[in-house]
């Protein structure tokens, strides 16, 4: 097992989103990060692959996996395949088929049944032995599905050998937590399925003992019941009567920090705050008014934060379409994506664009902006927006859309995680990161209009009184 | 007499034609007078600029809508990134004063479609020349609409 802190080894916790995105964690960031977190759908699909990834690429950097649960809970087509071969008849597709494979019944069952086949629900739970049952299997899949595709790799003997000179390593193949089965919690039917969680909660602790692993709760709920003092209270207060876990993993249903509202800001942390007094929260999905709450005044009591690679500071439960692929630029100064056209007025109002010294001193200066902007600033950040255009007729009408370049998606991530490693760095202060954001929201109001990036207002009031 | 007709012709532009009709329409129109560089779906910083073309030098972007001139309006303003004119198109309507405002604090012009004569619009509200022009979006939009000038016309 890795070191860590109770199964969470730092703040800096960064989501595997796709293979694309091996180049990036294994190589210049590796050392940026703490930990990694990956969807239990991508290690049923290519387990081979992230065995490698995980244990050669990252050196094992230690790791978690998402069970995912939840998936089984919403509308099948969710879970069914887009393909162009399968559009005559849907179909599961393959990595949630494996899933369940794993996971088996309730899910399997009802899932892949051929006569009806329906999402789960909280009677299918309706034995202690079927909940134990379900819980296990789901640990076990975590605690194993990396471990076991090593055993079956050239590198085994290597390993074993190492295990036999007690050098350590074997074991640290294994996730630094695993997480108990888990459900959305919403609005209309957060009572039902609360008792599940807690039931699962419950039933993997001794699991999770048994594996010799720490133990994540993973509570995922909407944004209409964070706006209840009283669920978010219950919630709260029934998860901490029933079980001691090593960390809480929040998920708010797209959770916007950017654009969710004071009270909602507020209630957010009202949660953390109810959350960590009994165990280590993890926000799986906050940008930078999560770590500035974990590293201010929540210190101590959020134990990481994620994101992904360039996106994934938010998430819905419910999957929504891919939309296009628009390369953004992270405004340091504002701590949100923008597209390089939303970007420029703010950069000029900073006076970002008067000279390169300039441009690394109110804008960025992270190793790819230093690269980047180089001679005339104006011109060098057309480097994070240039685009291919691609023309075709829609409804008898031409219509152009601009895809971003290789090079410009590979500049916008780079800079992006140099950005993210600096905001989680412990040596850079935070309350210097507040004010600036305040002095930042104050020019945007003046020169930008008073509705324009408000959200830093928001946030300095928040983590200032929070 | 004449503002009953116009009024008329209003009417019919808005029960026959879409929106894309009257970028069609009046990009035939253009494409007709000579010196003018004119296209259709443009691309600009991410934005798809239903009409531009170069005039004098300047280049002119043109957003059509029917009723959401405010969207409009938002569209347009990030126009003046690349352009150095940018207007609203829309079917002739009474234009309040707090419509005007709008237009006039974006800095974009307002144009009425006008379905007779050579040139396809009247204008009601002149566009300021841009004081937004990001040169890199300029000489992409300039090349773009040079090129596709010349592919248009088999050059």
């Amino acid at each position: 097992m890795n070191q860590t802190n109770h199964g969470i080894a730092g703040l800096h916790i960064v989501r595997y989103g796709t293979a694309a995105d091996q180049k990036y964690l294994a190589e210049d960031f590796l050392d940026t990060y703490d930990q990694l977190v990956i969807n239990a759908n991508m290690v049923a699909h290519t387990p081979a692959a992230l065995a490698t990834f995980v244990t050669q690429r990252t050196k094992s950097k230690p790791y978690f996996i998402d069970p995912q649960t939840h998936a089984f809970q919403h509308d099948i087509s969710h879970l069914e395949s887009t393909s162009k071969k399968n559009k005559s008849e849907a179909t599961i597709k393959r990595s949630i088929r494996k899933l369940l494979d794993a996971y088996g019944d309730p899910a399997r069952k009802n899932i892949l049944s051929k006569k009806n086949p329906r999402p789960i629900q909280p009677k299918d739970f309706d034995s202690k032995r079927k909940i134990e049952e379900f819980c296990r299997r789901v640990l076990e899949f975590q605690f194993s599905a990396i471990s076991k595709e090593i055993e079956k790799s050239d590198a085994a003997k290597y390993y074993k050998f190492l295990k036999k000179k007690n050098k350590g390593v074997y074991n640290s193949f294994s996730p630094s937590i695993v997480v108990a089965p888990y459900f959305y919690l919403s609005f209309s039917s957060y009572a039902k399925w609360l008792r599940i969680n807690l039931d699962c909660a419950v039933a993997s602790q001794e699991i999770a003992r048994s594996l010799g692993a720490p133990l994540a709760v993973q509570v995922v709920l909407s944004k209409e019941i964070l706006q209840e003092r009283g669920s978010i209270d219950k919630i709260a207060d029934y998860y901490a009567l029933g079980v001691r876990p090593d960390a809480f993993l929040l998920w708010v249903d797209s959770f916007v920090e950017s654009q969710a509202t004071h009270s909602e800001l507020i209630a957010f942390v009202q949660l953390l705050k109810k959350l960590s007094k009994h165990a280590q929260v993890v926000n799986l999905y906050g940008g930078f008014f999560s770590v500035a709450l974990a590293r201010g005044v929540l210190k101590g009591q959020i134990g990481g934060v994620t994101h992904g690679i360039e996106y994934g500071e938010d998430r819905g439960v419910a999957p929504v379409g891919g939309g296009l692929p628009i390369a953004k630029y992270y405004m340091p100064p504002l701590r949100v994506r923008l597209s390089s056209r939303n970007a420029l007025r703010p950069i000029r109002a900073l006076d970002g664009f008067r000279d390169v010294a300039s441009f690394h001193r109110v804008i960025c200066s992270c190793k790819q902006c230093i690269d980047t902007i180089a001679e005339n600033p104006e011109e060098d950040f057309d480097k994070y927006g240039r685009s291919r255009p691609v023309s075709f007729i829609r409804q008898n009408h031409p219509i152009v859309i601009e895809y971003p370049l290789p090079e410009t998606k590979d500049r916008c991530v780079r800079h992006y995680m140099w950005s993210k490693a600096k905001e989680y760095d412990v040596r850079e202060p935070i309350k210097a990161s507040i004010n600036q954001l305040r002095r930042t929201g104050a020019i945007m109001r003046k020169t930008q209009g008073e509705s324009s990036f408000t959200h830093c207002e928001r946030w300095v009031k928040v983590l200032t009184s929070a | 007499m004449k503002s009953s007709q116009t009024t008329t012709d209003s009417r019919q532009i808005r029960s026959f034609l879409t929106e894309a009709a009257l970028v069609d329409n009046a990009y035939n129109r253009l494409r007709k007078t000579s010196g003018l560089y004119a296209c259709r779906a443009v691309p600009l910083l991410g934005r798809c600029v239903d009409l531009a073309y170069i005039q004098k030098g300047n280049i002119v972007t043109v957003e059509f809508k029917l009723n959401a001139w405010r969207r409009a309006i938002r569209q347009a303003r990030d126009h003046r990134l690349g352009a150095d004119l940018a207007f609203v198109c829309i079917p002739e309507r009474k234009v309040s004063h707090q419509m005007r405002e709008e237009f006039l604090r974006a800095g974009v012009g307002l144009l009425f479609y006008s379905k007779k004569g050579k040139w396809p619009f009247r204008i009601i509200l002149d566009a300021p020349k841009s004081t937004e022009t990001w040169s890199v979006a300029r000489q992409r939009v300039f090349s773009y609409l040079h090129d596709g000038h010349l592919e248009n016309n088999g050059k």
